[in-house]
């Protein structure tokens, strides 16, 4: 597949956003967007209004040990179930917190994918793309909200918050760099956000009208993708010194600075909030260290403890302030652990069946889908495909996961044609 | 192999010549064994909820082959039958920590989600004498007194404690000053003096009686903190001092190899007076593994028991010498998670991932009765 993005070009979304814009205004001048609107036209304005989080729990969280928990089996690991403020539904104890918050969720764990090539970078890639890796690249689905949910040309439309030492991916595929993931490495800001010194304001602004019209000149006369990519990374570099306190979590309270714990997680949980208040349209949260193929339990009585709370508390705050109501969130990892217990006391990697969790906006929340036998060693109730879920993720803000992408003059579809959405996780 | 350093008494234990003479069979991973000292029984954690008694005086048997056509290879191993062993529920978890009384009476298991069980009658039928939640988390290990008047806890909640065994949920004395997992601990033979060990590899000496804390000693060989994945690696997973207290061994693994595998297999031999490293025992070959088990042999060799997904093994040393003179590589792989020595201080239990608790003779004689192991 050809990588074309100048069908993507900043033109083309600049006069769609103009149009949809004028046409907010329009409406509203009448007093009542949904009767003078076409309706397709305004299911894709409400879908305009959704955000996305993300969390990847990187390397393969065990369903055992979190949202499938199979207590005194030959399978189940030492730790205890709990019951959850879902009745009848138990977690592990090693999510108390996300256990409280049960209601606000809903549950798969009947997940499954064919194995493919490239282990853990493969699986991630077809968890998030809805697609065989081997088909791709096709773009990520942060990229994907970026493109068809973003409407603030001002934000990016799609961050990363990362561990540290995690660098940019090419997550965005034909969609072009625009989309793909401004990545916030250990949580801290891009590099270089604050202005030289040498440069005052108006000296910065000159020399950046400077480079516009050189860059103008120069696409008017061979453009390619790499002058969008250029001018693209200029725009955002120019957006992001002008938001630069957009990624300071520690302008937020001491009081959510102490909620959400002083470890990574926690502030990268807390700065999450912060982008999605501010109107940032999808923010992934990624948190390492689920590959226990030695010490699992160790490593997920670690990991887990680390992030309970803060998703927990960050759950609670989207639905105290309502932004749950028009925020998606997704609780995904690339796939589950072996039901057989290692000797190193790990579990290896298992796509026969894993557990994810959805909740907020189009998610019918507080209960579960699906199920594996008594010991977790395979599915016997309703098996979700990972390309099913792609679709579901879409359909959850409004987007149509049949409509297509158009690259290099051909329609590829958003979601993978031979896959539809669950309807039972739909509203 | 180096050459051996180690000459075996004339009527003493021979690690050259140790053999597989039986199988204790069970269907779940075993954590922890202890040979019963006054009783012919061995006892066992294992990865389910409960604690599994053998009795070593029933005659193990050869199990007919699966196909009666088909002469096996090698000649099977006995196999204790299948009633000798019985099963004492109380445990809400995996059972991992294990010690026996003196008294050929009590016992004292801990489990995963911090459940303390002292047993009583444990040649009988053994009832709980008390149980209740001694930790948040997980207890590693418990140890009983020389005495048999205190049993100390460790646990994922950092805590040491140390109970009164004549009731329940007594504490003497609670020691706090780990700030992680407490992987480990033991009573000096003195009975005066504890000794606590943890994930980062820190033991902490502390008083029994005041609960003071004497002073730490450096085990951190066995532990990584992995700047690739930030995480912290390692520990102290096997720990005893000899029979009279002059030293005391930490088993675990040294290096950082990430979170998917172990450091290679170590045993640290420390000086307890002056708390000096004597020497970082280590196989011949360099082991990916861990030492999780550890018991010193009275006739001066020191035998390891550990291994990974690549394999099981037993290892010996003698104190002078950094590298084992002997090593016994299980035919299953499967680590060895505890070892323990018979009474008869030429059998040897080992508690393997797999299930199965293997008996080893150091000896090229071929015993009658396994219950001499026990006597």
């Amino acid at each position: 597949m050809r990588n074309d993005s100048s069908c993507n070009s900043t033109d083309h979304l600049v006069s769609r956003r103009s149009m949809l814009g004028n046409m907010l205004a329009g409406a509203a001048g009448v007093g009542a967007l949904g009767q003078f609107v076409h309706p397709l036209v305004a299911k894709e304005i409400e879908a305009k209004k959704k955000q996305v989080l993300i969390f990847l729990l990187n390397g393969g969280l065990s369903q055992f040990e979190s949202f499938d928990p199979k207590p005194n089996t030959d399978t189940g690991g030492p730790f205890r179930s709990i019951p959850t403020s879902v009745p009848g539904t138990h977690f592990s104890e090693l999510i108390p917190y996300t256990a409280q918050v049960a209601h606000k969720l809903a549950v798969v764990r009947s997940m499954f994918a064919e194995r493919v090539p490239g282990s853990h970078g493969g699986a991630r890639e077809y968890v998030v793309t809805g697609r065989p890796p081997q088909q791709g690249p096709y773009p990520w689905i942060g990229p994907v909200y970026s493109k068809l949910l973003a409407d603030n040309e001002d934000l990016p439309g799609n961050i990363h918050i990362t561990p540290s030492r995690w660098g940019p991916r090419q997550d965005a595929a034909f969609l072009g760099p625009r989309h793909a993931s401004l990545v916030l490495s250990g949580g801290q800001p891009p590099l270089n956000v604050n202005r030289p010194e040498v440069f005052d304001k108006e000296l910065d602004e000159s020399r950046y009208k400077l480079r516009q019209i050189a860059d103008l000149r120069f696409s008017q006369r061979r453009r390619t993708a790499h002058t969008e990519a250029y001018q693209s990374s200029y725009d955002q570099a120019a957006q992001l010194i002008r938001q630069k306190d957009l990624f300071d979590v520690t302008r937020e309270s001491e009081k959510d600075q102490l909620r959400y714990g002083s470890h990574d997680v926690g502030r990268h949980c807390l700065l999450a909030r912060r982008l999605l208040q501010k109107g940032v349209t999808c923010v992934k949260v990624t948190h390492n260290n689920y590959d226990s193929h030695m010490e699992n339990f160790n490593f997920h009585l670690e990991q887990l403890g680390e992030f309970d709370k803060p998703f927990a508390t960050l759950m609670q705050d989207l639905d105290d302030s309502g932004a749950l109501d028009h925020t998606l969130v997704m609780l995904v990892t690339e796939f589950g652990r072996t039901p057989v217990i290692q000797p190193d006391n790990g579990r290896d990697h298992w796509q026969d069946s894993w557990s994810v969790v959805v909740g907020g906006c189009g998610i019918q929340t507080g209960g579960v889908l699906g199920a594996t036998n008594d010991n977790g060693t395979e599915i016997v109730d309703r098996p979700v495909h990972v390309g099913e879920m792609f679709h579901t993720y879409m359909r959850a803000v409004g987007l149509d996961p049949t409509a297509t992408h158009l690259v290099g003059g051909n329609k590829v579809p958003f979601g993978a044609p031979e896959r539809s959405a669950v309807k039972e996780l739909l509203i | 192999m180096t050459e051996s350093t180690f000459v075996p008494q004339p009527d003493g234990a021979d690690p050259i010549a140790t053999r597989l003479v039986a199988e204790l069979k069970h269907d779940r991973g075993i954590l922890a064994c202890r040979y019963d000292t006054v009783n012919h029984f061995l006892f066992a954690g294992a990865r389910d909820y409960f604690v599994h008694r053998w009795d070593l005086a029933r005659e193990p048997v050869v199990e007919p082959p699966a196909d009666p056509k088909k002469k096996p290879k090698v000649p099977p191993v006995p196999v204790a039958p299948m009633d000798s062993r019985i099963e004492l529920a109380e445990h809400q978890s995996w059972v991992g920590g294990l010690s026996l009384f003196g008294d050929g009476e009590r016992m004292a298991t801990g489990d995963f989600v911090g459940r303390l069980v002292v047993w009583s009658d444990r040649a009988g039928v053994p009832k709980p004498l008390f149980s209740f939640e001694a930790h948040k988390g997980s207890i590693r290990k418990v140890a009983v007194s020389p005495d048999g008047n205190l049993v100390a806890t460790v646990g994922n909640d950092g805590a040491v404690r140390v109970w009164h065994t004549d009731s329940a949920s007594k504490l003497h004395v609670e020691l706090l000053g780990h700030d992680c997992h407490v992987y480990h601990v033991a009573f000096h033979p003195d009975g005066k003096s504890l000794i606590s060990a943890d994930l980062k590899g820190r033991v902490k000496h502390w008083d029994v009686e005041t609960g003071k804390l004497v002073r730490e000693i450096d085990a951190s060989l066995l532990y990584a903190y992995s700047e690739k994945y930030e995480v912290d690696v390692g520990g102290i997973r096997g720990m005893t001092f000899n029979a009279d207290g002059s030293q005391v061994c930490f088993a675990g693994a040294t290096g950082d190899k990430g979170i998917a595998h172990s450091g290679n297999a170590r045993v640290l031999l420390f000086d307890w007076e002056s708390g000096r490293l004597l020497k970082e025992l280590r196989p011949e070959k360099e082991e990916v593994c861990t030492a999780w088990g550890v018991q010193f042999h009275p006739d001066g060799f020191i035998i390891g028991s550990g291994g990974s997904r690549t394999g099981g093994f037993l290892w010996f040393w003698t104190p002078d010498n950094e590298v084992a003179f002997h090593m016994v590589r299980f035919q299953q792989r499967a680590p060895g998670f505890d070892v323990d020595l018979a009474p008869d201080n030429r059998t040897l239990a080992v508690a393997n991932h797999d299930g199965v608790i293997r008996l080893y003779e150091m000896s090229g004689e071929k015993k009658a009765d396994l219950a001499e192991a026990g006597t």
